[in-house]
């Protein structure tokens, strides 16, 4: 972890306020703990953020698993594969799934049978984003929670790279995302962009297309 | 593990391997494919994780195997696709156990059943049901994941046997108007009505879904043989076992057309809104049976229960490092019971027919407050701390009353009027010291004013040994606070408890999970140490008469009729292997499953060892399943297989009562209906090839000389069942 990172996580902590409350023992008080809580659950529903149900280990073994069968995934990286995972900045939720996310994959031996190397980046906006991406020859982008706003202009600021696009969130892929996770029944389903994939130049064989969920 | 069993996991491995067998390329489709089978669940230690590292046996029942093999109810699931669980027809909504251990008349009490996470145990017994009653729609679920073995480290009481967490769709899975319709010809009819929607709420994306459902039963009208109760030893005579019969002393000898019947209403709703989760559910259960010892075929010996629960769970993510959860919650239940009885040394009041009726409600409100902290940010080193406070309130009723004049017969047992608080905390620690190993250890303490502080640990180790291979061992306790009305109740016939325990069990457990592509084996061993088992003892004609002098019950002393009072008097010894293999063909055309359990339960009381009534040492299931694609019919093939077991409710019978090893067969076909858009069906036959189950049904549950064997209950041997849903 660079320092910077360090500084902005740091950061992220401080502007969180931790919020404890007592635990009450006599009847009377838990009574009064019970109305309270349901007044102060009530009230508070500020942070909102998008639901993430496949665990992180098992997203970063999947998408090491499908940029193997993306015909063009190698041509991309070269000899070596550059995920970003981006983070939303003052999105502590967001910050988490990215370092967890990040964690998983670097216990992957490969992606796309490649060595690879990722990196956290606070997202400033999606035309920097994409400047970073054509800039540095960045083979997979990875969205963690916190991120539903920006995904119309992240969506067309990437349209034209050559790029795998990853979303923690099963709701980002028909918001543009190419590839994303969704849990049915207790176990993991892909989803898949198939006209963003077909714009940033991803191309899945019908044989993995048959095990996605494919929106069109 | 023996060399045998070494063997065997090794040749089915190979088996497996050699089944699958394909080209080079198809085989890394395979691999992805093997990755999206993994089984994903989060009951056992709150944490979402694949089935093979959880420190428990967790397995998921899916939506599609719910609907493929005609499941209608959650003791059928676990019947027909869970492994080391099995339920038994007592002819009135069932029982369930696990790795062979069943206790009888627990009211489901050893199992913690959970929906979406809320408690639906009810707040009076401890119970609950998994057959229809349960007013759980089997559409709505997303799927049923069942933790094997005892999990009360983050639960607290009642999950002994291990836990039931049924998780319903979310509203994407579950979109637009669906109107469902299903039938046991002609016995039964389910109707019911769901919907699921997503939108926006003040800005934040919001989802519901809900279902409301009415589950009517009439019938089977089964046969119940004879029984000859002979001289009642209340009145010299005959007993009646009806109301307005002949005083000849005979039970049954026919079909019950009146007394096996059910009616349920239910509903459940989910509103999702962020990180906010609003649970509401209700149920009503009105169910009769004929096989209990009262009176033969009477409707109103009937029981009606009725539940709700409403949770509100709001989550905050603080930090990195922290994420706080909330969850209010509230549970009611009341119940009222009626038993009705002619025959004198039941009813020793002349000419008269007695209605023995108990009632009770009972509710919680309660507060958990959760702490989850990731240590390094990574995932790597991961507390999570709770805390659980919760009051209570019970009360009963329970008196005898003349079914004609409703006059009472006795001046009523005092019943319950209670309430208290109890306070719960619980550490969870879960550590990945390399990518492959897996450490869970926690602890949960309860503190209930009935017994102390009960400490119930957990400690456990997966480890991905070799490709595809989880290697998993494990230690962990579980207790049963026993109920209000065990502890603390008392009836015309059962006086209070002296100082009851709560009941606990020990286990250990080893297994090994083999995955290869979609093919998944697991195999396991397990000792486990039940202690203080809480059964209704009956008093010696001594303990009965000390009973009545000491002013603990003000019914008269009948000869022969005893007392009785819940006691901690038994320890069962349990231990066994559990194997299954489950696993797809042909792109998932083609899907199979096997599972099997062999286990011993030994229970040891004061008067020596003996084998535990109904449960079962070997069962299991099968399942094959051929999903054609439409407009095709997919087919679907259950089997549930268990092994002879001796009956309950049996003593002084010469050979003591044993119920034959029996299979119940169930073939499905669902899929879309043609010509008409969003019109779906299942149709199902279901054949058990038992004709009797193991519990002794009647009044003579002891040999008498007019009645030397037992009978046994009926089995409802083959139905039909059609069942149909629209989707709007």
């Amino acid at each position: 972890m660079t320092s910077s990172e360090r500084s902005k996580r740091s950061r992220v902590d401080a502007d969180m306020r931790v919020r404890r409350e007592p635990l009450r023992s006599s009847g009377t008080l838990t009574r009064r703990a019970i109305a309270l809580s349901f007044v102060a659950l009530t009230l508070t529903s500020l942070a909102v953020a998008e639901s993430v149900q496949v665990p992180f280990n098992v997203q970063a073994d999947l998408v090491a698993k499908v940029a193997n069968f993306d015909r063009n995934f190698a041509a991309r990286a070269g000899t070596r594969a550059l995920v970003l995972v981006m983070m939303m900045p003052n999105d502590a939720e967001s910050a988490g799934a990215a370092q967890e996310f990040r964690s998983a994959l670097q216990r992957v031996p490969k992606v796309g049978d490649l060595p690879h190397e990722e990196q956290i980046v606070t997202y400033t906006g999606a035309a920097a984003l994409a400047d970073m991406v054509r800039a540095r020859k960045v083979s997979i982008v990875y969205f963690g929670p916190g991120f539903s706003k920006e995904l119309p202009a992240i969506r067309s600021s990437l349209a034209s790279a050559s790029l795998l696009t990853v979303g923690a969130a099963p709701d980002y892929v028909a918001a543009g995302i190419v590839l994303g996770f969704d849990l049915v029944s207790g176990r993991p389903k892909l989803l898949v962009n198939l006209e963003q994939a077909r714009k940033q130049q991803v191309d899945f064989p019908g044989s993995v297309l048959r095990l996605m969920k494919v929106y069109s | 593990m023996t060399r045998q069993s070494s063997v065997y996991v090794w040749v089915a491995v190979g088996l497996l391997g050699a089944l699958s067998g394909r080209t080079a390329a198809a085989q890394d489709v395979s691999d992805l494919e093997g990755l999206l089978s993994e089984q994903i669940v989060s009951t056992a230690s709150k944490h979402s994780e694949g089935a093979s590292s959880a420190p428990a046996l967790s397995t998921n029942l899916t939506a599609e195997d719910l609907r493929m093999y005609g499941i209608r109810t959650l003791a059928e699931a676990m019947d027909f696709l869970g492994i080391a669980v099995a339920s038994s027809d007592n002819s009135s909504g069932g029982e369930v156990g696990a790795r062979g251990v069943l206790l009888t008349g627990d009211r489901g009490s050893h199992f913690l059943l959970l929906v979406d996470g809320q408690v639906l145990n009810d707040p009076l017994r401890g119970g609950t049901t998994f057959g229809p009653g349960a007013g759980i729609p089997i559409e709505l679920v997303d799927h049923i994941e069942i933790i094997v073995g005892p999990g009360s480290v983050l639960y607290g009481s009642n999950a002994m046997f291990g836990i039931v967490n049924v998780v319903t769709k979310r509203a994407k899975n579950y979109s637009g108007v669906h109107v469902i319709s299903e039938s046991a010809l002609p016995t039964s009819i389910r109707v019911g009505a769901g919907a699921g929607a997503e939108f926006k709420l003040f800005g934040a994306p919001t989802e519901i879904t809900t279902q409301l459902e009415y589950f009517k039963q009439a019938g089977p009208d089964l046969f119940f043989a004879a029984e000859n109760t002979g001289v009642d030893r209340f009145t010299g005579q005959p007993g009646r076992n009806s109301r307005s019969g002949a005083a000849d002393g005979i039970w049954g000898g026919r079909r019950a057309t009146h007394s096996s019947y059910a009616d349920s209403p239910s509903g459940i709703l989910r509103i999702v809104r962020g990180n906010t989760e609003l649970h509401l559910q209700g149920a009503y259960y009105l169910h009769a049976s004929p096989a209990g010892t009262g009176n033969f075929d009477d409707r109103d010996s009937a029981e009606r229960e009725t539940r709700a629960i409403a949770s509100l769970k709001h989550r905050i993510v603080v930090s990195t490092l922290l994420e706080l959860s909330a969850r209010a919650y509230g549970s009611y239940y009341s119940m009222r019971n009626d038993f009705i009885a002619s025959r004198g040394e039941l009813c020793p009041f002349g000419n008269a027919n007695c209605d023995f009726r108990s009632a009770g409600t009972a509710h919680w409100l309660g507060l958990e407050l959760q702490s989850s902290w990731d240590w390094f940010r990574d995932g790597h080193f991961s507390t999570i701390l709770g805390a659980d406070a919760r009051q209570r309130g019970v009360s009963t009723t329970t008196d005898a009353f003349d079914t004609a004049s409703g006059r009472s017969f006795y001046r009523a047992a005092p019943g319950l009027a209670r309430s208290d608080a109890t306070l719960a905390a619980y550490a969870e620690q879960r550590f990945l010291p390399t990518e492959s190993v897996v450490i869970n250890g926690g602890a949960r303490v309860d503190s209930d004013s009935r017994f102390g502080a009960v400490v119930t640990p957990r400690l456990a180790t997966s480890w991905k040994a070799w490709e595809g291979g989880t290697l998993k061992a494990s230690y962990a306790g579980a207790f049963r606070a026993p109920s209000w009305d065990e502890a603390n109740n008392e009836t015309s016939r059962r006086i209070l408890a002296d100082g009851l325990r709560p009941e606990k069990v020990q286990s250990v457990e080893v297994s090994v999970n083999q995955r290869v592509r979609t093919h998944r084996l697991i195999i396991g061993g397990f000792y486990s140490k039940w202690t203080d088992l809480v059964e209704l003892a009956t008093l010696s004609d001594q303990e009965t008469i000390s009973a009545i002098r000491n002013g603990k019950t003000t019914v008269p002393f009948t000869p022969g009729v005893h007392l009785t009072q819940y006691r901690n008097t038994s320890t069962v010894f349990n231990y066994g292997v559990n194997t299954g293999v489950e696993g797809s063909f042909a792109s998932e055309h083609l899907l199979y499953g096997f599972t099997i359990t062999g286990a011993i339960a030994d229970r040891r009381t004061a008067q020596g060892s003996s084998r535990l009534p109904v449960a079962a040492q070997l069962f299991g299931n099968a399942r094959v399943a051929w999903v054609i694609g439409d407009p095709l019919p997919t087919v679907g093939l259950g089997a549930h297989v268990v092994g002879p077991r001796p009956a309950d409710l049996s003593s002084g019978f010469s050979p003591p009562p044993f119920a034959a090893g029996a299979a119940e067969l169930r073939l499905t076909l669902s899929g879309k209906a043609p010509l008409v858009d969003g019109l779906s069906y299942r149709l199902i036959a279901n054949y058990n090839t038992a004709r009797n189950g193991a519990y002794v049904v009647g009044p003579v549950t002891s040999a008498l000389p007019t009645q030397p064997n037992a009978e046994l209950n009926p089995i409802d041997r083959f139905r039909i069942i059609v069942g149909v849903q629209y989707d709007f």
